[in-house]
């Protein structure tokens, strides 16, 4: 194979400047340390190469590890008069997520068990193969980034606190979302589905707070039908939302995520109004209406209504729910 | 948001493409409804397999539209169900009121 024409091929994929690797490789044997310093070189890549002679100091791969991280580690653990095993385990002591990729002259299919248990990203057969190389590093790279990228998003949104203000037109013209549920669900803290059951719920508390909280409009009104079939529900809120006295009002949400708890609470300034909660949803309820309540109380764990005493009126719904 | 409708004999279908979360999406379930029972059909059959979100103002409709059929004698029902309809349905049991139309 010719080694530099393929190192040059890979390198013309591209290689963007923030994720060259860092690789710390340690080898003794020459032509695999010859080979892997000129594809590197080929690529841009950054590596640095140790010996694996134990010394008075200890092993040279785990004093390096110690002053300093790579993204990738390749080391040759099964030459004769090392402790490979060992090796690593020292390394995982010391980095427990540390991308390892193994090489090796001769190793049996047991020692490539109890390498993968240990949970190396590869091992690759010698001579090694500088595509094969590549490749194996590229894995071990972008799986680790991603890891890192997974937990920063879970840092991220592991403290949270927002409060929005809307005026009833406001709210009848956007749609609000929890955008804290589309950072769950990018960090695989929660599911799809479990989003779109919060995000209902929230929905269905913002509705009330407008509808039934802020324009103080009654639910049965949706079946009160004019000669043109346009339902009164609908014609008053058109009015009260041009009028300041119920459009210009007030909705307050605020989220918290804390500690994998989060707490929606959703205010308005209507007359106040708690409703009466059913111990058991009963189909014989044949209510168009009111369904929205059983949806928030089945996507959460605990639903607090309380009449807002000062500075005005209105109704104050909390909902809390464990994600984590 | 696409609601069309059909009469086969008897039978009137309501087949809803896209989500029935808006008080919009609401209103034109309740036109295609009246639609077909201003045409004289008492049986109308809901296809909701293409709705992925449903919510109380659909659910509402829902009932709207059953009320009224059973008023006159008449029944609505729903194709299949699944996901997350199938599981609201469930929950607020209106699954035990609306027959499926296999």
């Amino acid at each position: 194979m010719d080694k530099d024409a393929d190192c040059n091929k890979s390198s013309s994929e591209g290689e963007s400047k923030n994720a060259v690797p860092r690789v710390l490789f340690a080898d003794r044997d020459l032509s695999t340390v010859e080979l892997v310093t000129s594809c590197f070189a080929h690529r841009g890549w950054s590596l640095e190469t140790v010996g694996l002679e134990a010394s008075a100091e200890g092993n040279p791969l785990v004093e390096r590890m110690k002053r300093g991280t790579f993204d990738v580690v390749v080391a040759d653990l099964l030459m004769p008069g090392l402790d490979g095993m060992s090796l690593l385990r020292q390394i995982r002591t010391q980095r427990p997520s540390q991308p390892i990729i193994v090489v090796s002259a001769c190793h049996s299919v047991g020692d490539f068990l109890s390498f993968m248990r240990e949970g190396v990203s590869d091992v690759l057969q010698k001579p090694v193969d500088a595509d094969s190389l590549t490749r194996a590093v590229r894995r071990a790279v972008l799986s680790s980034r991603d890891r890192e990228r997974g937990d920063s998003v879970y840092r991220y949104v592991a403290h949270e606190e927002t409060e929005l203000v809307f005026t009833s037109r406001e709210l009848a013209d956007v749609r609000v979302s929890l955008g804290i549920l589309d950072r769950l669900v990018a960090a695989r803290m929660i599911d799809i589905g479990m989003k779109l059951r919060i995000d209902l719920a929230f929905q269905e508390l913002v509705a009330n707070a407008l509808e039934h909280g802020n324009l103080e409009l009654e639910s049965s009104w949706k079946e009160d039908l004019d000669s043109q079939g346009l339902d009164r529900f609908s014609l008053v809120k058109r009015e009260r939302l041009a009028d300041d006295n119920f459009g210009g009002r007030i909705v307050k949400v605020s989220v918290s995520y804390v500690s994998g708890m989060l707490t929606v609470a959703v205010q308005d300034e209507g007359l106040g109004f708690i409703p009466d909660v059913p111990e058991e949803w009963k189909t014989e309820s044949l209510d168009p209406h009111g369904r929205g309540l059983a949806m928030i109380f089945a996507a959460t764990d605990e639903v607090e209504f309380s009449k807002v005493a000062s500075p005005g009126h209105g109704t104050r719904v909390r909902f809390r729910k464990r994600l984590v | 948001m696409e609601f069309n409708t059909e009469i086969i004999g008897d039978k009137g279908y309501i087949r809803v493409e896209g989500d029935l979360d808006s008080e919009q999406s609401g209103e034109a379930l309740r036109k295609a409804f009246n639609d077909l029972f201003d045409k004289g059909r008492r049986t109308v059959v809901l296809d909701l397999t293409s709705v992925q979100i449903i919510n109380s103002y659909g659910i509402g409709k829902v009932l709207m539209c059953y009320k009224r059929l059973k008023s006159e004698n008449g029944v609505l029902m729903v194709k299949p169900l699944a996901g997350f309809v199938k599981e609201t349905f469930e929950l607020l049991m209106l699954d035990k009121l609306l027959p499926v139309d296999n």
